[in-house]
């Protein structure tokens, strides 16, 4: 692939949504227990309308924009980034793991997120479209490992030959 | 879902019930609480039920939501009831592979899978599942090929090893922490008094003091009691090691070392040779003075969440240690002698710890001579630090003449120390990430260093030869990396 890989313009929506689920739960619980304390849940709605908007107008929309993903068959490089610039390099080679994760929300907008785990260290890839999530499992299963395994003439592996279970 | 996909086995439903144990005793703290019988708690038993409800129905769900499909070259694992994920590991990336038969799984004839690769954490395995044993023999005899290929050698023979019981019983016995043990004593006597009840903990807190003021032989009550529970602690872990390793049973085939122990247990390891990070020779003072050693190998999965000890053999004379690796590595360099050793003037970097632990007595000579009424207690405590001192001085000694540095055969050699045991690692050297030198201002001076070697697989294990001449360091390090 030579153009970098974007993900989905629909995460800023799914990541602003968990933003107010999470917070909104929090701001609950404080109510609970600070029921008394008027004036400190006043001050925490204040704080948690700031910070949902910083989070939501700039924070969201700036960590989509910067992220960039590039994979051809030797590697997988990612760059992103909102107050820190990060860049990270994995052999495709060295992947042993591929992990496809979504969650309730994400599935809705048909997205998930793909986790690469390597010796030493591994990548996470968020918000990918199924079509993209799954060109990207199939180049990297092609590619990271070599076949090696006892398959048969007709294609069958020992465990389908002995009890048909699969 | 894909037809293709197989469920794990029920038995699985179990396991993820019996993690929710603890919301069970909701229901049970709300019977013991509630007064006025068993129609009051009947009548507000409606939340219990919801509880319970929920336990059966999440993990008939967690249950019901784990599938497996089995391809030639890998294996694909969908889970989860929320937040689903989806997991191919390719069997090529495998470092290990384990059957575990727990004695609760086998009458369900179940039993659990655990694929390990050089990726994921140390404590969990990168892959599990519960699968019947029939299906599970099926994977080991699919997996065991493609391991046994995986080093080129032509028509490879199956070599076999058992070691004897009195090697298996001196690596269960010298590998026991009695903390361990001590840490399950606890739980067990705080279970039962929940359980059974404060009268019987009561009767076993009387029967072992009384236990302990009798056999103590002049000592205080007080440490013969701690020296007690110490000892029952040791021989609990002794008991518990037995149990894992007991039965062991190595087989070599091409590039595959199958590995089977446990009673109740039972446990078969297959371990890819060529993902092997090192080989640790390993001897402790007392082994060491009696011509005994124990050879352990570092590879993903194998020994983790609580298989076990990662031990290849339990126990050998060091002088058949080369006879007996030859059945596992042909190549393997035992009887190379250390190139490069630590110089006579860097003694201190080995013995300083302990010298330190000794010189922290001297506050407690005043002691002595103003409160005499506490001698006896003083010279007990004394007496219990100056023994493990001495004894980590004594090895520390013994470490001096025996670590270094060496190269044989594609294997870096290093003899280190760490606690108390002395290791010999042989470590391949494609699998060494990072060797680094470095030197304190007093080594500096005396133009020594000290070796790191890092390793990688599942976190970083390092290796740390001290007190070597620096021109000679930095010539191996230059020769063989």
């Amino acid at each position: 692939m030579k153009e970098p890989l974007h993900i989905s313009p629909k995460s800023v929506f799914i990541w602003s949504l968990r933003y107010l689920l999470a917070s909104l739960s929090l701001f609950f619980i404080f109510t609970l227990f600070l029921s008394s304390f008027g004036h400190v849940i006043r001050i925490g709605f204040i704080l948690f309308i700031a910070v949902g908007l910083f989070y939501i107008l700039f924070f969201f929309p700036c960590k989509y924009q910067r992220f960039r993903c590039y994979i051809n068959r030797h590697a997988i490089w990612l760059s992103g980034g909102v107050f820190f610039h990060k860049d990270k390099t994995m052999p495709v080679k060295q992947i042993h793991i591929v992990q496809g994760i979504s969650s309730p929300l994400s599935r809705l907008m048909g997205l998930r997120g793909i986790l690469l785990k390597g010796a030493g260290g591994s990548l996470y890839l968020p918000m990918l479209s199924k079509p993209e999530y799954e060109k990207i499992e199939n180049l990297l299963l092609t590619q990271a490992v070599p076949q090696t395994s006892p398959v048969s003439s007709t294609g069958e592996t020992p465990l389908q030959r002995k009890d048909g279970l699969l | 879902m894909n037809k293709a996909y197989t469920h794990i086995h029920y038995a699985a439903i179990f396991q993820n019930i019996s993690r929710f144990f603890i919301l069970l005793l909701i229901p049970i703290g709300r019977s013991l609480l509630v007064s006025g019988g068993f129609l009051q708690w009947l009548k507000g038993s409606w939340v219990d039920f919801i509880i319970l409800a929920f336990i059966l129905v999440y993990s008939y769900a967690k249950w019901h939501c784990c599938v497996f499909l089995l391809l030639p070259d890998k294996i694909i694992l969908q889970s989860g009831v929320f937040i689903k994920k989806k997991t191919v590991l390719p069997f090529a990336g495998l470092s290990s592979f384990s059957v575990e038969s727990h004695f609760w799984q086998r009458p369900f004839a179940a039993a659990t899978l655990m694929l390990d690769t050089d990726a994921g954490t140390v404590k969990k395995a990168d892959m599990q599942l519960i699968v019947s044993q029939k299906t599970a023999r099926a994977f080991c005899d699919m997996i065991e090929p493609i391991f046994a290929r995986s080093l080129s050698c032509s028509a490879p023979l199956k070599k076999k090893y058992r070691p004897k019981l009195r090697y298996v019983l001196l690596l269960s016995g010298v590998f026991s922490k009695s903390f361990a043990g001590v840490a399950f004593l606890v739980l067990f006597f705080n279970k039962s008094g929940r359980i059974i009840g404060q009268w019987f903990q009561q009767q076993i807190v009387d029967a072992f003091t009384s236990f302990s003021s009798y056999m103590a032989f002049g000592l205080p009550p007080l440490a013969a009691t701690a020296g007690y529970i110490l000892l029952t602690g040791w021989f609990l872990a002794f008991l518990g090691n037995l149990i894992k390793t007991n039965n062991f049973f190595a087989v070599k085939w091409g590039g595959c070392l199958k590995i089977k122990s446990g009673i109740f247990t039972l446990r078969t390891v297959l371990i890819r040779i060529d993902k092997i990070n090192y080989i640790n020779v390993q001897q402790g003072l007392l082994t060491s003075i009696i011509g005994l050693c124990t050879v352990f190998i570092h590879c993903s999965g194998y020994g983790k969440k609580g298989g076990g000890i990662a031990a290849l053999i339990p126990a050998c004379p060091k002088k058949s240690l080369a006879a007996s690796m030859k059945i596992f590595f042909s190549d393997f360099p035992s009887q190379q002698p250390m190139a490069v050793r630590p110089e006579k003037r860097g003694i201190l970097r080995y013995i300083s710890l302990p010298l330190w632990l000794l010189a922290a007595l001297f506050p407690v000579i005043p002691i002595w001579f103003l409160w005499p009424s506490w001698r006896q207690l003083i010279l007990f405590l004394a007496v219990m630090y100056i023994v493990p001192v001495l004894w980590l001085l004594l090895l520390r000694l013994l470490a001096f003449s025996r670590c270094g540095i060496a190269q044989n055969r594609g294997f870096l050699i290093a003899g280190t120390t760490r606690g108390y045991n002395l290791y010999k690692v042989y470590i391949p050297k494609k699998k060494i990430v990072l060797a680094r030198l470095q030197q304190n201002p007093f080594q500096k001076r005396g133009g020594l260093c000290d070796i790191v070697i890092y390793t990688n697989s599942e976190g970083r294990q390092k290796h740390i030869i001290k007190s070597l001449p620096l021109n000679k360091a930095k010539m191996i390090i230059q020769a063989y990396l």
